[in-house]
């Protein structure tokens, strides 16, 4: 009876690899110049900051490898630009080009980790809040609303004036400016999930609570985050550049891609600008290709722009 | 009100719409979706025709493609779409608009996406005039007043400052069959006018409706799926099943003698009174699925769930063959139109 | 009171003076209302189910019939606890469930099952199919059972699914399918009880004949009752043994399948039955056609819920509620009209 119904012929069935690149979603992806361009600098970032130092000449930070003879040398295409360092050296005699692959590895670990722990934390609160209801949402919802009529820059600095510095108290910092974002969409889909009757239906067998929530509604709010979190880790590598070049960042001994526009700062007028304005070109290419990657998930995953 | 009385279906006169090979093609990344593949009928003056199939079946693409409002990846692909001397499906899209409401309306079947919520319903029903009409801001108030009055609504003066969402669902779509039927369209395309709401309030719009066309002359095109509701309006039925017409003719002969296996299936997979009496009795039903629309079978696209399916029936499409109807046999249109290789003779 | 076991002529399912009210009135700030000089906060109560009472025998179909709001489907995710009953109480097997918490209702989840309305929305879309339909049994079972996949492919057999389909997910299927699915899913316990919310009304004609008949095939094979919710009639009449008709949130008429449809006492089952599309019988003119609509659930109008819209209504039904009594034959009505003479009110 039902078997007649030839809508997919069950028994051949292509790995998940060929699904994928037969999907509509890469289909649509193919044809987008922005989403094949994003991810492309997303991917190229990544591949510098996992080979780069194993290709760079040199360790910037590991001091015995430095040379002050060889500081504040221009771009190799300026006079007196030596082969050795492509895009300078610093005061000194760091390769600037070594120092932004090192740095963009700690912005973007910094990024993710940040990202993961607010998705993780909001998610879950959120969650609470759609689930449960009540006085456990209001509770949960205007700490949400508070933490945001505050600028996130202007509260990761005081957190990071009350906590003091360092790598572990700026993840702190972000997360607990970035979980809003997760708490509010995650308890809006929960709302909506919960009143369908898939739910009711766990509810009529007997599930618990809990296992109502891991099993059923938590991988059905999951899809909006993908481009929720994929923007903000562009907006995590901004506000830890913006708390670096403050100077309460991350320590000198692990500079970031800001740290190392701060370092170049103090030179800057004096027409050393490679030291800071390559590093910030970096960061604004990585965030606009992370940008460019989340318009498009956020186009092919919301189905009500289709 | 002028009067105007038109003639009643069965005359011989020149149909007002006359859609031929009509295609309406989806181009969608799994392929192309035929919503309406080579779709012909014609509705006369006056004339209530019931389009009736079930969902996929491209019931509700035929009314869209009639008013021009198929958007991409949707296209009209072939056929014409003929209407007082005009071929719309070659019209632009500001000639579309000059017809639109004013000679073709449509009514939809959730009311409250049909009006906007931020205006009343009174300034919703004068715009339609001022659209279409000359009347002054007065005469259009006074309009609109008799216009809601007609259609069942107490009290039209007050209730003409009143927004949508302080209307009930069966009272909102009278709204919109008051602004459908406002400029005198001459012909109205309701699109499952009724599907949302509760039999009681149903049964009322019904009549309602069939009262307004009736007496302006209009003609109407009632799209549903629910067979036993089109019986009860229309004068003629069009079954669709998979985007193609498998059944055409007048309605009571559709219903008494159905002669395609798809439309005697759709008949008989109703609760009927008689199946009560004593013992509970199953329900004869189709059996199978829609078959998706992308991955149409060759030949008829029923055979594989039809009982009478022959190895013609797998091979070749069958071809809509008129015979005379066995009823009211009152000129050429009101002929019986089968798509079957082996269609049901007569039965009791 | 714990799972006592009655007599094999008990009902399976009573519920008595069941209701259902919900505050719908949101915190003290939406509360607020200025009139008169005076500011208030009062509460918005919807009056969802009030004071409904059934009872469903073993192998028997109850179909509650009602417009949309009249608290049919309430009242049937009241019966299996989705809401707290506010008053009345709910007898399964003879056990008062009315107040059972998560854990005394485990046993009971095993007794009752439910089909939904929506099968696009009560499938869990991140679910393959074995594990939709085994999640009642293994919840009730706990941990792991072996034959866990043998169970999944007889039952997907018994509703009428291919053994391939049980590694997909419901996207992969149509409406029809999904709801055998569903079907599927309600049988994994072996209850005795189903509730059917409007189990058919999103199929097309052609499946919804296709679930009925398999319902009954069911039935006939477990022996198990069903209480039927739907707002259609042919298909409420083709299935129940027995109905009720609902308004408002009151029952207004129960009775034999037969003699609902052969003779109904209420005039709103008589508007009803006669608003009903007929196949092939063109729209005569309005006959017990209805004026106006439902009134609203938040404030109950006095006297008979029906009475603003009832051709028949008299002085003495905007006073004084009627009760559902019986009136011979298994039927009992709620309507002053029908009252036996005897049944003089004491007030």
């Amino acid at each position: 009876m039902a078997s007649s119904r030839p809508v997919i012929s069950a028994t051949l069935r292509p790995s998940r690899l060929r699904r994928f690149f037969a999907s509509e979603f890469f289909h649509n992806y193919k044809r987008n110049l922005s989403a094949v361009l994003g991810s492309l600098i997303v991917f190229l970032f990544l591949a510098m900051v996992t080979a780069g130092p194993f290709i760079v000449s040199q360790n910037p930070y590991d001091v015995a490898q430095l040379d002050l003879m060889a500081a504040f040398k221009p771009p190799v295409w300026l006079e007196g630009g030596s082969s050795e360092f492509w895009l300078g050296t610093d005061g000194q005699g760091r390769d600037v080009l070594a120092s932004i692959v090192y740095g963009s590895r700690i912005s973007l670990v910094i990024g993710l980790v940040a990202m993961g722990g607010a998705c993780l934390l909001g998610t879950t609160l959120g969650l609470i809040a759609g689930f449960y209801g009540g006085r456990l949402d209001a509770f949960i919802m205007r700490i949400a609303d508070i933490q945001l009529s505050f600028p996130s820059v202007l509260t990761a600095l005081f957190l990071m004036s009350a906590f003091g510095t360092g790598l572990d108290k700026v993840l702190i910092a972000l997360i607990s400016v970035g979980w809003v974002v997760y708490a509010r969409t995650v308890r809006g889909s929960t709302l909506r999930e919960t009143q369908k009757e898939y739910v009711q239906a766990a509810r009529v067998s007997g599930l618990p609570n809990r296992r109502i929530i891991l099993r059923h509604v938590l991988p059905n709010v999951l899809t909006p985050l993908i481009v929720v979190a994929t923007i903000q880790v562009g907006t995590f590598v901004l506000i830890e550049a913006s708390l670096s070049f403050l100077g309460v960042g991350v320590p000198v001994t692990q500079p970031s891609l800001g740290l190392l526009i701060k370092n170049g700062f103090d030179v800057l007028f004096s027409g050393l600008w490679w030291v800071s304005i390559f590093p910030g070109l970096f960061i604004m290419l990585l965030v606009f290709g992370i940008n460019l990657l989340g318009d498009f998930l956020r186009d092919e995953l919301n189905p009500r722009l289709k | 009100m002028t009067e105007s009385s038109m003639p009643r279906p069965g005359n011989v006169t020149t149909p007002l719409l006359s859609v031929k090979g009509l295609r309406t093609w989806f181009h969608t990344f799994g392929g192309i979706v035929k919503a309406v593949d080579g779709v012909s009928f014609d509705v006369a003056p006056g004339e209530i025709m019931g389009l009736v199939g079930e969902s996929g079946g491209g019931k509700s693409m035929i009314g869209f493609s009639i008013m021009g409002l198929i958007d991409p990846p949707g296209r009209v692909e072939a056929g014409s779409i003929e209407f007082g001397g005009r071929d719309l499906a070659r019209l632009g899209e500001d000639e579309m608009r000059s017809i639109r409401g004013k000679e073709i309306a449509m009514i939809f079947q959730d009311p409250m996406t049909a009006l906007n919520p931020l205006y009343t319903i009174g300034n919703q029903i004068e715009e339609t005039l001022a659209l279409h009409t000359t009347l002054s801001a007065r005469e259009r108030r006074e309009k609109a007043i008799e216009m809601l009055h007609k259609v069942g609504i107490p009290q039209p003066e007050q209730r003409l400052h009143h927004y949508p969402h302080q209307f009930s669902g069966g009272m909102r779509q009278r709204v919109v069959i008051a602004i459908a039927m406002i400029a005198r369209p001459r012909l109205l395309i309701a699109d499952e006018p009724t599907t949302a709401l509760d039999v009681t309030i149903q049964a009322q719009l019904l009549r309602l409706m069939r009262q307004q066309v009736e007496e302006s002359g209009t003609s109407l095109i009632l799209i549903t799926h629910d067979l036993a509701a089109v019986s009860q309006m229309a004068d003629t039925i069009v079954v669709l099943y998979c985007g193609r017409i498998v059944e055409r003719g007048p309605a009571g002969d559709i219903i008494a003698r159905p002669r395609h296996p798809y439309t005697r299936g759709l008949i008989d997979s109703i609760p009927h009174e008689t199946d009560i009496d004593g013992a509970k009795r199953r329900l004869s039903q189709i059996p199978g699925n829609v078959p998706d629309i992308r991955k149409l079978p060759p030949g008829c696209a029923f055979a594989p769930r039809c009982p009478r399916a022959s190895g013609l029936c797998r091979m070749q499409d069958p071809v809509l063959s008129e015979r005379e109807g066995t009823g009211d046999g009152q000129g050429p249109r009101r002929l019986h139109a089968t798509a079957c290789h082996h269609p049901l003779t007569v039965s009791p | 009171m714990n799972g006592v076991k009655t007599a094999e002529n008990a009902p399976l399912l009573e519920v008595r003076d069941l209701e259902q009210r919900f505050d719908v009135s949101g915190s003290l700030i939406d509360r607020l209302r200025f009139s008169g000089g005076r500011v208030s906060a009062p509460r918005r109560i919807v009056h969802a189910v009030n004071g409904v009472s059934l009872s469903i025998r073993r192998g028997e179909v109850l179909g509650i019939v009602g417009e949309s709001g009249c608290g049919k489907s309430t009242l049937a995710k009241t019966i299996v606890k989705l809401n707290e009953p506010t008053a009345g109480q709910i007898l399964i097997d003879g056990e008062d469930i009315t107040h059972h918490d998560f854990t005394q209702m485990r046993p009971v989840r095993r007794k009752m099952q439910m089909i939904f309305q929506d099968p696009y929305a009560s499938l869990n879309p991140r679910q393959k199919v074995r594990d939709i339909i085994m999640e009642p049994y293994l919840e009730s079972q706990g941990g792991s059972v072996p034959d866990r996949t043998e169970r999944a492919l007889a039952l997907l057999e018994k509703v009428g699914l291919g053994t391939e389909h049980l590694d997909r997910y419901p996207h992969q299927f149509s409406g029809g399918q999904r709801q055998r699915i569903g079907i599927a899913r309600s049988l994994s316990v072996q209850p005795d009880l189903i509730i059917a919310d409007e189990p058919v009304s999103a199929l097309d004609v052609s499946i919804q004949a296709q679930i009925l008949n398999l319902l009954m095939d069911l039935k006939d094979e477990f022996g198990f009752s069903y209480l039927f919710i739907t707002h259609d009639l042919s298909v409420v009449r083709h299935i129940s043994d027995r109905i009720g008709v609902m308004y408002l949130g009151f029952m207004v008429e129960t009775g034999p399948t037969g003699t609902i449809f052969s003779a109904p006492k209420h005039p709103y089952t008589r508007a009803l039955l006669a608003a009903a599309p007929q196949l092939g019988t063109k729209l005569g003119p309005a006959t017990e056609q209805l004026g106006g609509e439902v009134p609203s659930a938040i404030d109950l109008p006095r006297g008979c819920p029906f009475r603003q819209r009832c051709p028949l209504a008299f002085a003495r039904c905007a006073e004084e509620r009627p009760v559902l009594v019986p009136v011979g034959g298994g039927q009992s009505v709620a309507c002053h009209l029908h009252e036996p003479a005897i049944a003089e009110p004491a007030a």
